[in-house]
């Protein structure tokens, strides 16, 4: 396929972005091949032993692509890695040893910054924590699993050092759009960098969209990088965003997170937080019951609470520092190929399954996951079909047509105008005659019913005769509004670049990582403090619990709001959530007499302002 | 020249009296009233409850009897609050200490004093609700409510905006 004589490939190759990866990481975009050609096919019935379909070096692109029926509970996964023996695991913990003193020396191995742990909140702190030992009961993949996957990864790369990608080209509506997939044969976040999980393989994308400018040629606008599950407006940057950046201007710079690969924009060390979904109807409730008490004082949420980690979800932080290797054009390594899914190869169509081991985490964080076509439950991804909506483009037109769209939109209100101009004509006409006629058919008993049928009619078509009329008020400022926007587009404004950003994936400030060694230590022995108190509670003064218990917690929460500079925000909830407590206790101890009050005083009220109206 | 002084008079007292909003004065007048309150319940509970057991009461009973004023009433009311009031209301004296020095800084603005002012309304409903739970003294529920009531009107959007620094407005836009 070509579009203004430039090939898919050409086009791919042109706009293909530089990845920056932090130093540490392990594994970089690989070819499908050499992974499935490592790799057992298996099935997972509900209930059942997972059955081995087809056996490592026996399975093939085509094969992966053939048909099955395991039924519809069936859970088909690749299994990449066999456990290594105790000998090879040893050898390679003792190499690595030997490799991060060295790195150590030379400054090349990865170190989490300073404050990683007091950079969340206490509760934040406990809740991971409690989601931390969950591991030990749900499924995940073992430590040595990641060992294993280094070891196979580093033998393919010694055999055949190559970094590929795969794209597809589309056109969707006015906008063409590049999809890069990466693919990596193992995220190994949690543990090599203190994330959240690791799984086998991990499919990450970038998308460039692109339109046709009126020279003929593709003109680049927007990026979108995929971030673990987000989507929509913040997602994207303007390709003349300050923050993004570019190699040799057609190569937008992506930094990926250290382990989990995800895109960021800018280096540095992201602050983030994934839902525990049993979790997120509590968040959602306690946000509600916020915004309600807001309201009802009448204060504005500051950025401070919109920015604010909810203890109902579990933090993390991404490093993507892209102070590591480098790919891309230009780069310390450069690709070695693009291929193009066009046609759409059966291993991306018609495999539907995870393309890692599958261990059956309820969470779904250690399952490996499906390919770039499929969610894991075997739906196909958005940003699959619907790569616009997937960044909140569908209702962004590219900037040769900007015009165009607002002169449409502005001859459809002009024309929506000019009916209701002649409806508000017809209807005053109507009210004139009616109105007449109700005049005459007033004051006479005979009439009354027929006077009242007509009133009403009256009323209706007044009531219409104003909802045209607000319309019209509104159509008008409508076309003001989009007549201005004309004027602004011909004269070459444009919106801001961040114009569409509500809450960016921003990285920390260097004020938040640089937090004192105090804050650092007090944040790594918190939450043990704060058990080894309740055990020392339960045993030595049970009958002081409760009040035990509340004082460690509030002193433990005290000094955690000291270290985050919110001590006044905790002493206000502090003082809200006992306020509180004794609000419940007068109203239980007098509900009557309060009820007393609250007429009397409503009663009153209502004397004092008729009485000045009255008196005025 | 006078009357433009007399303007620039005005100017300056009607600039002077802006910064400090009515809503902020009245709750340095609540303050102050707080800290009356709580300073006149901590000395005559403190007076009931450490006082008087060092008290020789058959020498208190003989002064009583010869005082030109009838002071049998008050002497059986400090006993009996004495009976059932707690050693904690001692911290009442300290609480309304601070809480009047809170009023004081309060048409200053800072955002320190609010959080001396709500730490004291911490202390204060934490004190009251101890005291609900165990001796349950008749005023209590007047202590509750007036506790309850402060926390409403410090976090009232006109006080607390007072004190803390204003927020951006939101970024308009979007496409």
């Amino acid at each position: 396929m070509t579009r203004t004589g430039v090939t898919d490939l050409d086009l791919l190759r042109r706009f293909e972005p530089v990845i920056r990866y932090t130093r540490g990481e392990k594994f970089f975009p690989m070819e499908v091949d050499a992974y499935v050609r490592e790799s057992s096919l298996w099935v997972q019935r509900p209930g059942e032993e997972a059955i081995c379909l087809v056996p490592e070096g026996r399975l093939t692109l085509d094969k992966l692509a053939e048909p099955r029926d395991q039924g519809a509970n069936a859970v088909y996964f690749l299994k990449f890695i066999e456990p290594v023996n105790i000998v090879e695991l040893a050898t390679y913990r003792l190499n690595k040893l030997r490799a991060q003193l060295a790195d150590t020396r030379t400054g090349e191995r990865f170190q989490a910054g300073r404050g990683r742990l007091a950079r969340v909140g206490y509760l934040s702190r406990l809740v991971d924590a409690l989601f931390s030992l969950t591991l030990l009961a749900r499924g995940r993949i073992s430590g040595d699993t990641a060992v294993a996957a280094a070891i196979a990864y580093e033998q393919m790369i010694d055999k055949w050092e190559r970094y590929i990608y795969y794209g597809r080209v589309l056109c969707e509506g006015p906008w063409t759009v590049l999809q890069y997939w990466f693919f990596y044969p193992f995220n190994c976040w949690r543990s090599a960098f203190f994330g959240v999980n690791d799984h086998e393989a991990d499919w990450e994308m970038a998308c460039v969209y692109l339109y046709h400018g009126t020279d003929g040629d593709m003109h680049p606008e927007w990026v979108a990088y995929a971030a673990h599950d987000f989507s929509g407006n913040d997602l994207r940057r303007r390709w003349d965003d300050p923050n993004l950046e570019r190699v040799g201007e057609t190569h937008p710079v992506i930094y990926a997170g250290a382990g989990s690969h995800a895109g960021y924009y800018l280096p540095g060390e992201y602050l983030a937080e994934i839902e525990i979904p049993f979790l997120a109807r509590v968040r959602r409730t306690s946000a509600q019951i916020k915004r309600t008490a807001a309201r009802i004082l009448g204060r504005q949420s500051s950025p401070d609470d919109e920015n604010e980690l909810s203890i109902f979800r579990v933090p993390f932080v991404d490093y993507a520092r892209g102070d590591g290797l480098s790919i891309g054009p230009g780069q310390e390594k450069e690709w070695s190929e693009a291929r193009l899914l066009d046609p759409l190869p059966g291993w991306v169509q018609h495999y539907r399954g995870l393309w890692g081991v599958y261990v059956q985490d309820p969470l779904a964080g250690e399952n490996a996951p499906a390919g770039p076509m499929y969610n894991r439950d075997g739906s196909v991804r958005r940003a699959w079909y619907d790569p616009i909506g997937w960044a909140g483009l569908e209702r962004v037109p590219p900037p040769p047509l900007q015009v165009q769209f607002l002169r449409a939109r502005h001859a459809e209100v002009q024309a929506h105008y000019a009916h209701l101009g002649k409806q508000i004509a017809e209807t005053s006409n109507q009210l004139l005659l009616i109105g007449s006629e109700s005049e005459a058919l007033s004051g006479q008993p005979h009439l009354k019913r027929l006077h009242s049928d007509v009133q009403t009619t009256l009323d209706l078509l007044a009531a219409d005769w104003a909802d045209l009329r607000a319309q019209a008020v509104a159509d008008q400022t409508r076309l003001d509004a989009l007549e201005r926007q004309i004027a602004r587009v011909e004269a070459g404004e444009r919106l801001p670049p961040d114009a569409h950003l509500r809450h960016p994936h921003l990285p920390a400030s260097d004020q938040e990582i640089q937090i004192g060694r105090l804050a650092e230590t007090w944040a790594a022995l918190s939450v043990g403090l704060m058990m080894i108190g309740f055990v020392i509670l339960i045993l030595f003064a049970r009958h002081y619990l409760a009040i035990g218990l509340g004082t460690t917690l509030t002193t433990i929460l005290a000094v955690e709001a000291l270290f985050r500079r919110r001590l006044h925000r905790f002493i206000a909830q502090v003082a809200t959530i006992l306020a509180l407590i004794g609000a419940l206790i007068i109203l239980y101890e007098h509900f009557w007499t309060i009820l007393v009050i609250v007429v009397l005083l409503a009663g009153s009220y209502l004397i004092i302002e008729n009485l000045r109206e009255l008196l005025r | 020249m006078q009357p433009t002084q007399d303007v620039t008079i005005k100017h300056q007292k009607r600039k002077k009296s802006s910064a400090c909003p009515r809503a902020v004065r009245l709750v340095a007048l609540l303050l102050v009233i707080q800290a009356a309150m709580l300073i006149g319940t901590g000395i005559v509970h403190a007076v009931a409850v450490h006082a008087l057991p060092w008290l020789d009461a058959e020498r208190v009973g003989q002064w009583i009897a010869t005082a030109p004023v009838d002071l049998s009433g008050v002497w059986a009311r400090l006993i009996e609050i004495g009976a059932h009031s707690s050693r904690l209301t001692i911290l009442f004296v300290p609480l309304g200490l601070v809480a009047f020095l809170a009023a004081l800084g309060f048409c200053r603005r800072r955002l320190l004093t609010w959080t001396v002012a709500m730490t004291v309304q911490s202390l204060h409903l934490l004190c009251a609700l101890i005291l609900y739970f165990t001796t349950r003294p008749a005023y209590i529920t007047l202590l509750m409510l007036y506790g309850v009531l402060m926390v409403l009107y410090l976090n009232y959007s006109e006080v607390a905006n007072a004190f803390h620094p204003a927020h951006p407005a939101p970024k308009e836009g979007g496409q």
